[in-house]
């Protein structure tokens, strides 16, 4: 019963978006868009800056190297082979990128002889020189031995590929996140409060019983909701050709393996999130006689949001201060479990921060959808 | 109170407002503050229709909007159905049907959801709305249209499902601002017919015009506003014996005003 306005407020805000076909299509576009624009930039990027200059020398340690080695990789390319004194050597220098591949053979190596030689090829799938210099020698180790296999390819990765992983979506990820929440909040907020207004149906509301404060909470409610899944909507469409963009398999790059906690923390981040830019939103919009002064006041605030996802970029090692503020709180604790770093006390700031200030903002939204000014301002 | 109850009893309202620079240009006024009601009383009793008669810029919407809980008084109270504006709007708004061409029905919605919609803010049981939307519907010929989106529906048809979903708790006063504003003389007479049909199964009425013709019509009484201030409370018939509404009025107006410019 005390719910029943704050239930039939919400119910309605769906219905109306539902029905609504302009702002149902707003809510599917970006993730489409998104797909398609960074499945074709994905394309140019493999091709162009991800490539490997045409003039460029591969440098290959090898322990045992055999004769025809250089002669082979010489076919394809630029090659220097270099007799790497052991193992561990090898190693060393592929790490310090002095070179792309570290090859080891067993002694006097015949490809035609078979038996149980093995080849160990270590290499660096982050860097791009590395990657292709593996792909090419492990070319001319398959073409020696077409037909039956006669000895055994080691392939190993020594790459850290979470890390690098990680660090990529740390950088980027928040921003994403904190962009595609907010485009889903603002292509409905300022239709659902100043759209209202402007309709002049919202004040059929304020004549009924029903509570300012459900009525401000059933909006926020159900923007949010809307919101989200417009926001899950673009994060499929980014997880769909993320492959494409980070050139995928070619470099091994793929979604770093995060845990369910990871999950369940950017989860709780985001929902915390998503109410802070929906009310902060709503509020925006209650000052406004229309939704085109509304969207109007909402343009800043897209431009701070965006500050705020890209500065997580140099907001390493935050001090816990930084996590007061809702929304830079939020950029940066998704940056930290991005990049493999969750800290317990920032995620729990952040979080009662970013409900703390949707309340107060609720709460605002409340007072104002009964302040005579904002309803019938002229 | 003696044997009629009063049902809408409004005691000194005041308001003011504030105008802004952009107000002031479009009024051409320098006055910072503009008095839109000035210290107003009145009360209408069970069961009659009321009309407040005023010229543009009256206070007659200020006035009912405050009686509707849209906006507060600065001073002085209003009850209705003994239930302070002030103090205790909630009652107020479970005990009003409030009528202004400003509120619209949602346009994106049907006139059957819509009913439902309101029926809900208003806690009304299931069983007691599905009867009172078919008896309004069909009352107002809205029943063919219920599934229709508001935003194909005429004029007229929109101001019915505006009545009907703003009468789905059965009121016991009705709040009407400029009622027959933009409606052609058939749609006009339906909502008159309908307002008389209200005060016969004993409802409140209480309505604001500028039109003389539908005082003389269909108020049992009037208060002429002039100002922000009751110029004259009266009986219909008493007041209109000997001379046309009309002819009040300006003698009234005169009086306020120290003759018509
Ligand atoms: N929100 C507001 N802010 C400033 N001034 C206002 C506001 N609302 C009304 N007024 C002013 O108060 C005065 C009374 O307005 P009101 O709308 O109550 O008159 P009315 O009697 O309904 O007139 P009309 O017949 O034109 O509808 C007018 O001068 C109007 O400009
Ligand atoms: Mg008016």
């Amino acid at each position: 019963m005390k719910l029943s306005g704050f239930l039939t407020i919400l119910k309605k805000e769906f219905a109306r978006f539902f029905k609504d076909r302009r702002l149902v299509v707003s809510l599917f576009l970006p993730g489409l868009l998104i797909y398609v624009l960074y499945s074709l930039m994905g394309n140019f990027i493999v091709d162009g800056m991800l490539g490997v200059d045409e003039e460029y020398t591969y440098k290959v340690a090898c322990v045992n190297a055999p004769a025809f080695l250089e002669e082979g990789l010489s076919s394809m390319g630029d090659f220097e082979v270099i007799e790497a004194v052991d193992a561990e050597s090898g190693k060393t220098s592929l790490a310090e990128g002095e070179v792309d591949l570290f090859a080891v053979f067993p002694q006097n190596f015949d490809p035609m002889a078979g038996g149980s030689q093995t080849v160990e090829l270590y290499f660096d799938t982050v860097k791009t020189e590395s990657a292709m210099a593996y792909e090419y020698v492990n070319a001319l180790l398959s073409a020696l031995q077409y037909g039956e296999p006669r000895f055994t390819v080691n392939a190993v990765d020594l790459s850290d590929e979470e890390d690098m992983s990680g660090m990529i979506f740390s950088m980027i990820g928040p921003m994403l996140v904190m962009m595609m929440l907010f485009t889903g909040c603002i292509s409905v907020a300022p239709e659902s409060i100043a759209g209202e207004k402007e309709r002049g149906t919202f004040a059929t509301m304020l004549v009924t019983p029903v509570k300012r404060s459900h009525i401000a909470l059933g909006k926020i409610a159900a923007i949010s909701v809307i919101a989200l899944l417009s926001g899950a909507c673009s994060f499929l469409g980014i997880m769909l050709s993320l492959p494409k963009l980070m050139g995928g398999e070619a470099t091994g790059l793929g979604i770093p393996s995060y845990t369910f906690g990871d999950y369940a923390l950017l989860f709780g981040v985001v929902i915390s999130t998503v109410l802070v830019m929906v009310s902060l939103v709503s509020v925006v919009s209650a000052f406004a006689k229309s939704v085109k002064e509304a969207s109007g006041y909402v343009g800043p605030l897209t431009a701070i949001v965006a500050l705020l996802g890209i500065s997580t970029m140099f907001a390493e090692n935050a001090p816990v201060g930084l996590f007061f503020i809702p929304l830079l709180n939020s950029a940066i604790a998704m940056g930290e479990v991005f990049s493999f770093a969750v800290n317990p006390l920032h995620a729990v700031v952040t979080l009662l921060v970013n409900l703390g200030g949707s309340a107060v903002l609720c709460f605002l939204l409340t007072k104002m959808f009964d302040s005579e000014k904002i309803i019938f301002g002229k | 109170m003696a044997d009629t109850e009063i049902a809408v009893f409004a005691e000194n309202l005041k308001k003011t407002f504030t105008l802004s620079s952009k107000q002031r240009k479009l009024d051409k006024t320098t006055e910072k503050k503009k008095v839109a009601v000035n210290g107003l009383s009145f009360s209408a009793k069970k069961g009659e229709i009321y009309g407040l008669l005023g010229p543009n810029g009256a206070g007659k919407t200020t006035t009912l909007r405050m009686l509707a809980t849209l906006i507060k008084p600065d001073g002085g109270d209003a009850l209705i159905s003994g239930h302070s504006v002030r103090t205790d709007a909630e009652a107020v708004r479970a005990s009003i049907g409030f009528l202004t061409s400003e509120l619209k029905p949602d346009d994106f919605f049907t006139p059957s959801y819509l009913f439902d919609f309101f029926s809900n803010l208003q806690n009304i049981p299931t069983h007691v709305r599905d009867e009172r939307k078919k008896q309004l519907f069909e009352r107002f010929g809205i029943d063919e249209f219920q599934e229709t989106k508001i935003a194909d529906l005429s004029t007229g048809m929109k101001q019915k499902v505006s009545i009907a979903v703003s009468l789905v708790h059965d009121p016991d006063v009705v709040i009407f601002d400029e009622p027959t504003n933009g409606l052609d003389v058939l749609t006009a007479k339906s909502v008159t017919d309908f307002l008389l049909e209200l005060k016969e199964r004993g409802k409140t009425v209480l309505l604001s015009t500028h039109i003389f013709s539908l005082v003389e019509k269909i108020c049992d009484r009037v208060g002429i506003i002039i100002d922000g201030k009751m110029a004259v409370e009266a009986n219909v018939k008493e007041l209109t014996k000997e001379k046309s509404l009309e002819d009040v009025f300006f003698d009234v107006y005169a009086a306020a005003k120290g003759g018509v410019k």
